[in-house]
């Protein structure tokens, strides 16, 4: 997908994950990978880049807690990455309906 | 008697030696302290259960042994699972060190360090949930991190100081203006002696903008000592000229007023310092704050305590929301308002009930309110000054007595008082419009400044961030009311604009500051504070 503006494809599914609750980072890569079959296996040294980047963008914020003895990082979506979600969504269904149209023979061909 | 002067020195030198080393609490104190509080707290119900079942003195006493002992096995096994943060292994251990390595922002190392250990001992345990040997779970679990040093150099670049050039800007114009008016309205030649402290101004400001703010929590009792040592060399060579107090160093006047500003720093440093000591921290802070107050009375002007009280209050008021005392929010909450209510109820008191105090307010409340004869004469002649401006350009002279007055104040430099009534003599020569602009600007700084105090993550730099906005704020507001007439409070500065030398550079250096808590505010937790 051609991205101009705004996040990249990882983020708006992680920014998906985050819109149901609160999620740690190994949570994030089980639930993409049992969502998508195993399609999207992300690596932790991928995701966390994106993730901070996120939160220094504004999109999530952190908050500690602790668990099992040690601290566990979660990520909550804010008003701002909702609304990047909302934008991205959009900008995605519009991209996959276009693909959709060309591979079943293209707008242009419709009426012939 | 020789012998015993020698003792005394040697007792209060260890003691010294003491503090001066003695740590404050970390993040693992503060758990035992927790842990153990929460056990004695057990026991005492053990006992009273014991108590009323009937039991004798000698079974309560083996009970409790019994009990004792468990607990402190237990103690033992919430510790070691404390340690399971560790990880065993050293190959994932190195991982995490790789990618730590490559983050040049030190301070925020420890976090990514947390984060990533999490990760890979959860990665770990669904590996050997699957039936991986230990060894091999451990290498599946590097495997699938992704290259340790391109995943550093991803964070590296994430990790940066935000730069401020907003701050900067705005920081920028107030310092242009506080020129124009110097050159324009203060009719001072451009040279040297004028262009030095602007330079020194702007010098400073660039030094705390890249200062690491957490130096006032990691170098806690240097900043205290340095701020005290200070003040001790400086005092006997204090002198009371035209009502302020300053100090004469190769033939210049330094105003001690401004030296005033600063002291929300060391009071910033012993708060930090009381972090988790319960009540008594609480207490010993207000202590801290009443002799700096103190201090900073005997230097004369009471609007400069009262900067330093709003400033520390507010520090204080974050600290017990982030529970900084470990006494639990609500405890704090109730000390607080206790406190408060009693700190008002002294302070009126003491300004009504000791003379020399109410000299002073009825002589505050004469300016303000005074009639002309009735030493409200500045107020009167502002007033001159404001009725003759115009929206824009040049105002006109009074068609009164006042005319000769007004003046001879407009001309005035170097007098004190000229200086206070800035704004004044700004809006006779370019008009209200042009007041209007400076206080806009400032309204600019203060909002942008505050977002971003809301937004900070760590309480130290939250406190740090709001009592010097604090300070900055109530000279703008105290200068500004005088300037309008209302006149209860006496002028301080208005921050890089008017002049007094030194209060322009010690208002540059705190602006600095702020703009270093900005700049690295998301980078720093109270908790890595008190490790390091």
């Amino acid at each position: 997908m051609a991205q101009e503006k705004g996040v990249g494809n990882t983020s708006v599914l992680i920014l998906k994950l985050l819109e149901e609750k609160d999620m740690y980072g190994y949570e994030m890569i089980e639930t993409l990978a049992a969502r998508s079959d195993d399609t999207f296996r992300l690596k932790a040294g991928t995701l966390y880049p994106i993730l901070h980047g996120l939160e220094k963008e504004g999109f999530v914020t952190s908050y500690e807690k602790a668990a099992e003895g040690r601290t566990r990082k979660y990520y909550r979506l804010t008003e701002a990455g909702k609304g990047e979600l909302a934008k991205q969504t959009e900008r995605w269904n519009a991209y996959a309906a276009a693909v959709h149209k060309v591979l079943n023979g293209g707008a242009c061909c419709a009426g012939i | 008697m020789g012998v015993l002067v020698v003792q005394g020195f040697k007792k209060i030198w260890s003691r010294w030696k003491a503090w001066l080393s003695a740590e404050t609490l970390s993040e693992k104190d503060l758990m035992r302290e927790e842990m153990a509080d929460r056990f004695s707290s057990y026991l005492a119900e053990c006992r009273k259960a014991w108590k009323a079942a009937g039991m004798t003195v000698a079974e309560q006493k083996e009970a409790e042994e019994t009990e004792i002992s468990l607990i402190l096995e237990k103690m033992e096994s919430e510790e070691k699972a404390e340690e399971t943060q560790l990880l065993s292994s050293s190959e994932m251990q190195n991982y995490v060190d790789t990618v730590c390595d490559q983050i040049r922002w030190k301070q925020t190392r420890k976090a990514v360090a947390e984060e990533l250990t999490d990760h890979l001992l959860l990665q770990k345990e669904a590996f050997l949930a699957e039936g991986l040997s230990e060894e091999a779970a451990e290498k599946r679990t590097v495997e699938e991190m992704g290259d340790g040093i391109a995943v550093g150099m991803a964070l590296d670049r994430t990790h940066r100081p935000k730069p401020q050039w907003q701050m900067v800007l705005v920081a920028a114009v107030l310092l242009s203006m506080g020129l124009f008016c110097r050159l324009t309205i203060d009719e001072v030649s451009f040279g040297v002696d004028m262009a030095v402290p602007v330079l020194l101004a702007a010098a400073l400001f660039g030094a705390a903008y890249f200062l690491d703010f957490t130096l006032l929590a990691r170098k806690a009792k240097w900043v205290i000592l340095l701020f005290l040592a200070m003040l001790i060399l400086l005092v006997p060579f204090v002198e009371k000229s035209g009502g302020e107090s300053v100090f004469f160093f190769f033939d210049y006047a330094y105003a001690l007023t401004g030296i005033a500003l600063l002291a929300p720093l060391p009071f910033l440093s012993v708060l930090f310092f009381m972090r988790g000591r319960k009540e008594r921290g609480y207490w010993l802070c207000w202590l801290a704050m009443a002799v700096l107050a103190a201090l900073l009375f005997s230097f004369g002007k009471i609007s400069m305590v009262l900067i330093f009280s709003i400033s520390a209050y507010g520090a204080f008021v974050v600290a017990v929301g982030a529970d900084w005392f470990s006494m639990g929010k609500q405890k704090g909450k109730r000390l607080l308002a206790l406190t408060t209510g009693a700190g008002i109820g002294v302070g009126t008191l003491a300004m009504f009930g000791i003379p020399a105090m109410r000299f002073r307010l009825s002589f505050a409340v004469a300016r303000m309110a005074g009639g002309e004869f009735e030493g409200g004469y500045f107020r009167y002649l502002v007033e001159n000054i404001w009725e003759n401006c115009r929206w824009l350009g040049r105002g006109t002279l009074p068609q009164n007595e006042m005319a000769m007055s007004v003046r001879l104040v407009l001309s005035q430099r170097q007098d004190l008082f000229s200086n206070d009534i800035l704004l004044s003599r700004l809006g006779f020569a370019y008009g209200k419009l042009a007041v209007a602009l400076v206080l806009a600007v400032f309204a600019l700084f203060f909002l942008l400044s505050f977002q971003q105090i809301r937004k900070q993550r760590s309480a130290f730099g939250q406190m740090t961030a709001l009592s010097i906005w604090l300070v900055l704020l109530m000279q703008t507001v105290f200068f500004t009311a005088y300037n309008l007439g209302f006149m209860l409070v006496a002028p301080y500065a208005l921050p890089l604009v008017s002049y007094g030398n030194t209060v322009l550079c010690i208002n540059a250096l705190l602006i600095g500051l702020l703009c270093s808590v900005f700049r690295r505010g998301e980078g720093v937790r109270d908790k890595d504070l008190a490790a390091a």
